[in-house]
């Protein structure tokens, strides 16, 4: 404790000196503990939005999926189609937590010249997609055959209101409108939602058919396992979101990669800064140390002394570097933010109380290493070499 | 209560040997105030540092105690701190600590619990007033009164005063040289000060002379 404060008094002999060393510890650790935050944040962020998507597979039968994408759009009638069987099989695996089959169909009108996308769904939609909320209206009425809830999009292009009724595009076949959605930024927001029984009514020819299912299992892990026994099923293929995330994630991890590398030389910098420093205060002090050592002070006592300084330092550097990163973090989110061509929605810079810890302890680390040296050093020093130079 | 045999010194430059003590034997007792005089490059500082351990003899051998200088680091360091207090020209007080920190330090090393050691060695030197005060804060006598205090924090047996009035006037060089003797007479301090001025040599029991590194006895106890 006496030798921290003895350290304490030193290190403001020179305040200007003290004060510009430890901004450069305090930069490099509000460096670090705001790329570690990105790091953090950017991930959970991304992992969220995949999340929000509520299943973490879809399986759709065989076929390129741009393919049927484009027929789908351009009101083909020869979509690939997964017959009720099958997708009942995947919908009673123990694995699955929960399952959505839709029917997705698009209908043209040759007389309003305009293609409507239908999908066909169960109540399995509102509990994967709970956060999808109503702008007007509500959600399909259970057992209501001509119901219709319609996408921000869908409704905006109609301009349809709840109790509004369609005429579905290609028929005669009218729906009453009874919920519209709020814009969501997804495709479902161009879509028209109805009970999976009638739109097999409407068009009679998709009976017992699915265009797809989503799925989301009970245990994530179990991902890989589901998928590679899915491809047991004939004509049928699996899009997992795992995959999606990991493409992202592999665009993320080479900017990660560049930007770790700032950090590390950030760091570096500081650790040369805060040698340099106390080694050059330890030369100025060459005729002090001298007499400490006159006075009965011992190799271990000067090695103690310059150390606590450096570790100090340090300290200081590091707790003030983690303030400043967190009290930035809402700026610095603005500028990634900005910077950056996919962001997600959730916060991107994830400051926690355990990285912050980690980060001082990492400063004062960081000061005990880099005052090995110059601690060294001053102890080595012979008292009456010490002494003489100093004069 | 130290006491150097033969003791020789040579610094050994690319291409010359400086003979700074030649074969010089010195006793000072437990009470005994010695002054060395000498002119400048004589062998004073030498005599000095060899006696307290702050520097290794090329021959001979000195002691204090009874006990001969270790040629280990960690052990002279435990001797310095139990032996010999050092008062300096230049006075050597850290700037950034007050007189009483100052007079503390020896304390703080040797892990001696202060309690009121460093106040009533302050007070013994007239600075009790002063110990709140810091050296730029404080005149010549004061800051070299101070570091008499600090010199005696841990009780050593041996002071040695290496011109400990060159950067004071006449009233202070005096007031030092007193304390000496009255801690030579009151303690038991065996006390060997090196000085140019001849005038503090009546204060001494003994003086001795240093001329070219050789070590002559000048006038004996009074």
């Amino acid at each position: 404790m006496r030798f921290f404060k003895l350290s304490w008094k030193n290190l403001f002999r020179r305040k200007t000196r003290t004060a510009l060393t430890l901004a450069g510890v305090a930069a490099s650790a509000a460096v670090l503990v705001s790329l570690l935050g990105f790091n953090n944040g950017y991930q959970n962020a991304l992992e969220e939005d995949v999340d929000r998507l509520g299943y973490q597979m879809l399986v759709t039968a065989k076929g390129c999926p741009y393919e049927a994408a484009t027929m789908m759009l351009s009101g083909s009638a020869d979509l690939r189609y997964m017959n009720a069987e099958t997708a009942q099989i995947i919908m009673d695996d123990p694995r699955v937590d929960k399952s959505m089959p839709q029917l997705i169909h698009a209908s043209y009108d040759p007389e309003r010249e305009a293609t409507g996308i239908y999908m066909g769904v169960t109540n399995a939609y509102r509990e994967l997609k709970p956060w999808m909320e109503f702008k007007e209206g509500e959600w399909l009425t259970p057992g209501a055959a001509d119901e219709v809830v319609l996408g921000y999009e869908a409704a905006e292009l109609d301009q349809r209101s709840p109790g509004d009724y369609i005429l579905v595009h290609g028929t005669n076949e009218t729906l009453k409108v009874v919920g519209i959605f709020e814009r969501s930024g997804s495709q479902d927001d161009a879509i028209a939602f109805v009970r999976m029984e009638t739109l097999q009514r409407i068009f009679p020819r998709l009976e017992n058919k699915l265009t797809g299912i989503g799925v989301k299992l009970k245990e994530l892990d179990a991902t890989s396992a589901f998928e590679a026994d899915l491809y047991e099923i004939p004509d049928i293929q699996v899009v997992t979101m795992a995959r999606v995330k990991q493409t992202i994630m592999g665009l993320v991890s080479s900017a990660r990669i560049l930007v770790m590398s700032v950090a590390a030389i950030a760091l570096i910098v500081a650790a040369v800064g805060v040698i340099n420093t106390i080694l050059m205060s330890v030369f100025e002090r060459t005729q002090e140390i001298g007499i400490m050592k006159a006075m009965g002070a011992s190799k271990a006592d000067i090695f103690r002394l310059i150390w606590s300084e450096t570790t100090l330092i340090c300290a200081g550097g590091g707790f003030i570097g983690c303030a400043f990163a967190l009290a930035a973090a809402q700026i610095v989110e603005s500028l990634v933010r900005n910077a950056l061509s996919y962001a997600p929605n959730g916060p991107i810079i994830s400051i926690t109380v355990g990285l912050m810890a980690a980060c001082a302890a990492g400063a004062v680390l960081l000061g005990m290493a880099a005052g090995l040296y110059p601690a060294a050093r001053a102890a080595s020093m012979r008292p009456i070499e010490a002494i003489r130079k100093g004069t | 209560m130290v006491k150097a045999t033969q003791l020789s010194k040579t610094y050994r430059l690319p291409n010359e040997s400086i003979h700074a003590l030649k074969k010089a034997d010195f006793e000072a007792s437990a009470g005994e105030f010695v002054i060395v005089m000498g002119p400048s490059g004589a062998g004073k500082t030498t005599l000095l540092n060899l006696l307290g351990g702050l520097d290794a003899p090329t021959e001979g051998s000195a002691a204090v105690n009874g006990q001969t200088w270790s040629k280990n680091e960690k052990e002279r360091a435990k001797m310095r701190q139990e032996t010999v207090g050092f008062v300096f020209q230049e006075f050597h007080l850290l700037p950034n600590l007050t007189a009483l920190e100052n007079v503390e330090m020896p304390l703080f090393f040797s892990r001696k619990k202060n309690g009121r050691i460093a106040h009533e060695l302050l007070e013994a030197v007239g600075l009790e007033h002063r110990k709140e005060h810091r050296p730029p804060e404080m005149s010549g006598g004061e800051m070299q009164r101070t570091a008499i205090a600090r010199a005696l924090a841990n009780r050593p047996k041996v002071l040695l005063a290496d011109e400990p009035t060159g950067n004071l006037d006449v009233r202070n060089s005096m007031a030092v040289f007193q304390l000496f003797r009255k801690l030579a007479d009151s303690q038991g301090l065996a006390v060997v000060a090196a000085t140019h001025n001849a005038k503090l040599a009546a204060l001494a029991d003994r003086v001795v002379r240093l001329r070219d590194g050789v070590l002559n006895e000048e006038r004996s106890p009074a």
